[in-house]
């Protein structure tokens, strides 16, 4: 939670445990490079300190192309997949309004704003996941407690 | 707001949280009619990405009763059992054995957490003498990760950091295990280190 990975093909990301945190994936298809960032909250408040790490989606998707294009992949090949954002108790106020919610809807404003495709996305509901995203595939692996 | 935690003010803390998990473990062991051990409490004022140092392992799966704690210094409590002793108190609460937990089960361990929430809360506030009021219960099942992750992105909407105070507690006889978690922003820590010091003449 709050990280930031980088790796290749033929290496596996993985995150488990995600409730109301979205995980974003980007991907180059080409250079099988891909990243992984596993946040917390939507944005990042004026008021933060600097060192916000990965808490934030906006900051930690701009940090996760940011650092991709570093090991040499290309920006027009990007292609990214979310997970999570479920809402794991109505205490916390309606599904729609919810962490989870804004979390997807800030990654999903942030993607198309950077001109990332979306190409895949399994996300809200009211359970945990675990997410696996095969460098060498492409093939995003979520995992599920019933 | 920063809050730092002193010495002192740390084991103002855990000595409220162990008068407050204290009294849980014996409505606990009033409910089940059997002994109920506690561990001395855990106390960190830590970054909230850093949490996973007190979930364990973040995919093992965990039934978790959810209580909001209103009133002079909000937070959030969580009673956390491994599914097993959550089905053997559920099973041992409602005189029957099956191998999922229904939603009478869930009703039973939502009323758990509610007695234990409000014999917590209430010699707590007594102890410190502030106001705590509860919510209702919410029970859900799933991965220890996503379900405390989940209660400490509400305190990240507000603060950095987070003070979260662990207990441990055992039913010997009933091989079943919990905890119980406190979390609390750093005003509401302020609030509760305050009033700790109220305490020392």
């Amino acid at each position: 939670m709050g990280e930031l990975k980088i790796a290749s093909a033929p290496e596996v990301l993985e995150t488990v445990g995600v409730g109301s945190c979205v995980v974003v994936i980007i991907y180059d298809p080409v250079t099988r490079t891909g990243g992984m960032v596993h946040a917390i909250l939507p944005s990042k408040p004026a008021t933060a300190s600097d060192d916000g790490g990965f808490r934030y989606v906006d900051t930690s998707i701009t940090a996760l192309i940011h650092d991709l294009i570093g090991t040499g992949a290309r920006r027009d090949r990007l292609v990214a997949k979310i997970a999570g954002g479920a809402h794991m108790f109505s205490l916390f106020g309606d599904a729609e309004h919810g962490i989870g919610a804004q979390n997807i809807a800030k990654a999903r404003e942030l993607l198309h704003e950077q001109g990332i495709t979306l190409t895949a996305e399994e996300t809200g509901g009211s359970v945990g996941r675990s997410v696996r995203f095969d460098l060498a595939s492409g093939i995003c692996s979520i995992e599920t407690h019933m | 707001m920063e809050v730092t935690l002193s010495p002192l003010g740390k084991d103002a803390l855990m000595e409220a949280m162990n008068i407050g998990a204290g009294h849980a473990a014996n409505a606990l062991s009033q409910m089940t009619d059997m002994k109920v051990d506690i561990s001395t409490p855990r106390l960190e004022l830590i970054r909230v990405e850093a949490v996973s140092v007190f979930t364990g392992k973040p995919d093992d799966i965990m039934s978790v009763v959810l209580v909001q704690v209103l009133g002079d210094a909000p937070g959030v409590m969580l009673l956390m059992f491994p599914r097993e002793s959550a089905l053997k108190i559920a099973y041992l609460l409602m005189r029957k054995e099956h191998a999922l937990l229904t939603e009478i089960d869930r009703a039973a361990l939502r009323e758990v957490g509610n007695v234990l929430a409000g014999s917590c809360l209430t010699s707590l506030g007594n102890f410190l003498k502030m106001s705590f009021i509860q919510s209702v219960p919410n029970a859900a099942t799933d991965m220890a990760g996503a379900l405390i992750t989940s209660a400490l992105a509400e305190i990240g909407k507000s603060s950095e950091k987070v003070l979260i105070s662990e207990v441990n507690f055992m039913i010997k006889e009933l091989d079943a295990d919990g905890k119980i978690f406190f979390l609390f922003d750093p005003s509401s820590t302020q609030k509760i280190l305050d009033a700790t010091t109220k305490l020392i003449p």
